[in-house]
């Protein structure tokens, strides 16, 4: 069993197991394709159309359940992109404006930059959304890609800024978990963390509330050991 | 509050004067110890401050952590949905919502 963060002259320091190791690795992995996968936002409805929702199982059962068991609206074509990433100035045509995520887990992601439904506020929206959101994803994918890299050995030793970095990391993995189980609200997180029985998880509910559950608990672990090197 | 309407000069340095704010909205994911961190980290703000704007997040529904000029306005909210936190910009007044 894990044992949680703590801060140690060496560092932040927690005790995992290799299959613990590996899930979380498998998990970060996970987001950093769902935020791939969305890469290409149509700055139209184009792809809704396309085709129906046929989810095909994939190798990786994590996938399933970070890609929401269904379709992103992407298909594979856009994955396989390299575009994007460290070019901010070659994104296609210089559009002054990107619609939100469909998927949901997506668009917890990356959330609007301005609240309000007025037609003003929805335009500075997408066009706050055009300006950052590349930026956001390159930062997140790069928390996401050294977590993974921390994860190697055991025990999971951390500086402060991969402290920081691993936070995040572990926070998108629970924000994805949260759109994919819906939480919404207070009571929904209450049902979720009441899940805490790893023998009787049958279905793939009740272990995407354990994997949360689990995610929740080794954040805030690590938070607690990260704000005693704070100034009050 | 009041625009002065007898000077275009005035009016205009009002407008411009009026700042940019950096609202976080209350979500039922992110962990109060995070929120909290994330406020004393990045903003700098001492633990008591921290934990009333997080409180209040958390009850009000929404807080504003910060007030200023646009562009670093909306740096920080970069930064805060960089965190998984959902941050909005708003100019003071321009919405009562």
């Amino acid at each position: 069993m894990a044992r949680a963060f703590k801060s140690t002259p060496k560092g932040f320091v927690a005790d995992l197991e290799k299959a613990e190791r590996r899930l979380l690795r498998t998990l970060f992995k996970d987001v950093i394709q769902l935020l791939d996968v969305g890469q290409e936002t149509p700055t139209g409805a184009a792809s809704e159309s396309a085709s129906g929702p046929s989810s095909e199982p994939s190798a990786d059962p994590f996938w399933d359940i970070v890609s929401g068991l269904g379709p992103l609206g992407a298909d594979d074509a856009s994955a396989g992109e390299p575009a994007g990433v460290g070019n901010p100035t070659g994104a296609g045509e210089d559009a002054p404006s990107r619609e939100a995520p469909q998927d949901e887990a997506l668009a917890r992601l990356l959330p609007p930059g301005v609240h309000g439904d007025t037609a003003a506020e929805q335009a500075a929206a997408a066009e706050f959304r055009a300006l950052t959101e590349d930026g956001v994803r390159r930062a997140k994918t790069a928390d996401l890609q050294r977590s993974v890299a921390a994860l190697q050995v055991n025990p999971v030793v951390l500086d402060e800024e991969q402290a920081i970095a691993f936070s995040r990391a572990l926070n998108d993995v629970r924000l994805v978990l949260s759109a994919r189980l819906g939480i919404d609200a207070d009571e929904d997180a209450e049902r979720v963390h009441a899940v805490d029985d790893w023998s009787a998880a049958k279905d793939v509910e009740s272990y995407m509330a354990l994997l949360y559950n689990f995610t929740t608990w080794l954040l805030e672990t690590l938070m607690l050991a990260l704000s005693t090197r704070l100034p009050d | 509050m009041e625009r002065e309407e007898t000077s275009a000069g005035t009016a205009e340095r009002t407008a411009a004067d009026r700042p940019w704010q950096v609202v976080v909205w209350n979500d039922p994911v992110n962990l109060m110890s995070y929120v909290s961190y994330v406020f004393r980290s990045y903003f700098g703000f001492s633990r008591a401050k921290a934990d009333t704007l997080m409180l209040q997040v958390h009850q009000e529904g929404k807080a504003i952590v910060s007030s200023g000029g646009r562009e670093e306005s909306e740096r920080h909210v970069q930064a805060m949905h960089g965190y998984g936190l959902w941050a909005t910009l708003q100019h003071e007044q321009g919405e009562g919502a």
